[in-house]
């Protein structure tokens, strides 16, 4: 089977506080599939963001690999993470994180801005006009990001994600700062877009009912995978789906 | 670009604070810069301009010297030593006169000297005086500055001296005198070791076209009566002494020495000499007290000694050329010097920095001490800049991350603060250029006047006249952007460190 994310070797992660290392991950390992919607759940301090932070080649776990298609990135120099974050990622901050002096339409455009990617003036107008339509926000082209609510600046930033077509969008607590309400709305528009373009999705929470729309469920406790499930099969055949799963 | 510019226009704009404290300081800075430029040129043209066209021309030639010559004496600290003359001055002068950019020449000595007069009604009081004898014609045509306003120039084998009005104004304010045109002044002046004492007559009154302190101290004389003053003549060995004299000089009677009687009795010591002008070579400068001596009271001593005792009509310090082209100043001065060493004449050409001396080097002074403080004022500006920037790398921490992590390669975040920074110094540049060049306008419309001889150096004259140089704006603007980039060095480098799990650890 091809996995679009895959893992070798059990991953670690430890942070150094002064002399003191704190260990973040503990020894995991899971494979992901080209068109997944995964949810990756579990408490504060579990290691979510971590994982998530580590798959995404925003930072470097302390043992273990992470693959990209196949492709090892351990090895990889900061111009080449940063080309194949471009090309190959797309991400969805907890707070957001769009550039505030851009209005809706440019931050959705600023990852285009980036790459060598070769489109033309009307293909990228076109792409872009569709993704905002798709997230239900015709009408805030314009507006900068001061001037929307969070689960508009939400949508903007999923479309931010999927402005560069990636294979995989992660999505570090995409609901956190939104009511319950808008927080389902957004994983809705999510698991959509999911189907209709077929791109994966990883996203984290702690949030039960949100966890529940996912295909795919890696629980962590403690820096630890306790359960790799995909809906509809038994854990035991998700987990051999999924590789091993160190602690779980 | 475009992309780059955008964002960095509204990241300024959304940064309002901080892009105009930067602004702000680099606006001033350039109008500081630019005012301060300004200063410098017209000080430093202004004295070029005043003493090329006044004084100098562009080369003078001199006779050698261990230290340097200028138009005011030879400069060394205690101010002894004697000017050396033009040697094979008729030769020098045949080649000067010669060559294609020679536009006119002029020969010229200076000394200095005590103004008295005998109707004085002070008489303990004195008024000094730089004196430049001079041959009048060619000298007026050489020099253009000077404008008779009552009596007359100095004719050719004429003695008489040439005063400002200013100056004689002083010095009649000075000695209690009413003194003016016809009257007679008497000078004194050391020359071959001794005090050399002439009365001479006020030939003329004239007054500068482009005033200045500096240049009102200065009196005109023919060259007889400075070189008598300075002792030069032709004497070229030791004199002999009868026992007479001798009784003479042992005396301890100094009015005997000194009294008008002996002093004035005989003028025809100082007359021009037939044919001076082709007098030359064998100037030599007698070295002994006697011979000066003599020269106050000969014509009451012994007749026999007095052919010794010829002034040197071939006798000149300097020889000030204007040329044609000013440009050719540099190849002219090379050519010159070439052929002094070629012919083994002792003599130098120079420029008019050379020739100006001390004041040349107030002017440098003057344009040192205003770059350090412009540097300084630059110094500054930077560091504040530096900080500003440092804080807004700060801040926008979250948001480099972000961009780092969504694909952004370290080149595009240097492009992006760079071209910020381009952005406020450009705009804030011009607003400071054109803040500069208003106050100058202003200032040159109000024309302030100088109320001391140092603002006067600085200046250029009696009145600020600020100069405008539009190349000097275009380099200030250059200059305030690659400053600005030097500024922005090190909070580039920290904006440069961010990874892009700064996007995440800022939430």
């Amino acid at each position: 089977m091809n996995f679009i994310l895959d893992t070798s070797g059990d991953v670690h992660k430890i942070y150094q506080l002064g002399k003191v290392e704190v260990p973040a991950v503990k020894g995991v390992s899971f494979s992901i599939e080209k068109g997944d919607f995964i949810s990756i759940a579990g408490p504060s301090g579990s290691g979510k963001t971590t994982i998530l932070n580590m798959i995404g080649l925003i930072d470097q776990a302390s043992s273990g690999e992470v693959l990209i298609d196949g492709r090892p990135t351990r090895e990889l120099k900061d111009r080449d993470l940063t080309r194949l974050r471009h090309e190959t990622l797309g991400f969805i901050f907890q707070s957001f994180n769009l550039i505030p002096v851009l209005n809706v339409w440019e931050n959705i455009e600023f990852p285009l801005l980036l790459g060598r990617t070769r489109i033309t003036k009307e293909e990228k107008a076109d792409w872009i006009n569709h993704l905002i339509e798709e997230v239900g926000l015709a009408d805030h082209r314009k507006h900068k990001p001061n001037e929307l609510s969070g689960g508009q600046r939400q949508r903007v930033a999923i479309a931010r994600a999927l402005v560069t077509k990636p294979q995989i969008v992660l999505a570090d607590e995409p609901t956190a700062n939104l009511d319950s309400a808008t927080g389902e709305q957004i994983i809705e528009l999510m698991k959509r877009i999911n189907r209709e373009l077929e791109t994966t999705f990883i996203f984290s929470t702690h949030d039960a009912k949100i966890v529940n729309i996912a295909d795919h469920i890696i629980r962590l406790r403690d820096g630890l995978i306790i359960e790799n499930v995909r809906r509809g099969e038994p854990v035991g055949a998700a987990s051999a789906l999924a590789g091993s799963s160190a602690g779980a | 670009m475009p992309v780059l510019i955008k964002i960095a226009a509204k990241n300024l704009a959304q940064h309002k604070t901080k892009s105009l404290i930067i602004g702000v300081i680099i606006a001033v800075g350039v109008a500081i810069f630019v005012i301060g430029s300004s200063l410098i040129n017209t000080a430093s043209l202004g004295i070029e301009r005043a003493f090329i066209d006044n004084f100098t021309g562009h080369v003078m030639i001199s006779g050698l010297s261990a230290d340097n010559v200028s138009l005011f004496g030879v400069q060394t600290p205690g101010g002894m030593v004697e000017t050396p003359l033009v040697e094979r001055f008729p030769e020098v002068l045949d080649w000067v006169n010669a060559n294609n950019w020679t536009d006119s020449a002029t020969s010229q000595l200076t000394g200095f000297a005590i103004i008295k007069s005998e109707d004085q009604t002070a008489p303990d009081k004195q008024y000094f005086s730089l004196l430049f004898g001079v041959d009048y014609d060619s000298y007026q045509q050489t020099f253009h500055n000077m404008s008779l306003v009552e009596g007359e120039g100095l004719a050719s084998g004429q003695t008489g001296i040439l005063l400002e009005r200013n100056n004689l104004e002083d010095i009649n304010e000075k000695l209690g005198t009413e003194l003016g045109i016809g009257d007679e002044v008497l000078l004194t002046g050391v020359g071959a070791g001794s005090f050399n004492i002439r009365r001479v007559p006020i030939r003329g009154i004239y007054i500068y076209q482009s005033y200045s302190e500096t240049s009102s101290f200065i009196s005109y004389v023919d060259p007889q009566t400075l070189r008598s003053l300075k002792g030069l003549t032709l004497n070229t060995g030791m004199v002999t002494v009868s026992a007479e004299i001798q009784s003479l000089l042992d005396t301890t009677d100094i009015d005997s020495l000194f009294g008008e009687d002996s002093l004035f009795a005989d003028d025809s010591l100082f007359a021009e000499p037939a044919g001076a002008a082709s007098i030359s070579g064998a100037a030599s400068r007698p070295g002994a007290a006697a011979a000066v001596e003599t020269a106050v009271a000969a014509p009451a001593l012994e007749p026999a000694i007095a052919p010794e005792l010829e002034l040197d009509a071939g006798a000149w310090e300097y020889i000030l050329i204007r040329l044609k082209t000013p440009l050719a100043a540099g190849s002219f001065i090379r050519a010159a010097n070439r052929w002094f060493a070629e012919q083994g004449i002792p003599a130098r050409a120079a420029d008019w920095k050379a020739a100006a001396g001390p004041f040349s080097t107030t002017s440098d002074v003057v344009r040192l001490v205003l770059t350090v403080a412009i540097l300084m004022v630059a110094i500054v500006a930077i560091i504040i800049i530096m900080n500003t920037l440092v804080i807004s790398v700060i801040e926008r921490t979250g948001e480099v991350g972000t961009m780092r992590a969504l694909g952004a390669e370290r080149g595009f975040i240097r492009r992006m603060f760079t071209m910020e920074i381009l952005v406020i110094a450009t705009v804030f540049g011009l607003i400071g250029l054109a803040g500069g060049v208003l106050i100058l306008s202003i200032v040159r419309l109000i024309g302030f006047e100088a109320v001391n001889p140092f603002l006067e150096i600085l200046f250029a004259g009696k009145v600020l006249k600020p100069v405008i140089n539009p190349f000097s704006l275009l380099v200030t603007q250059l200059a305030i952007m690659l400053f600005s980039v030097l500024a922005n060095g090190y909070p580039l480098s920290l904006a440069l460190k961010i990874q892009p799990i700064r996007a995440i650890q800022n939430d």
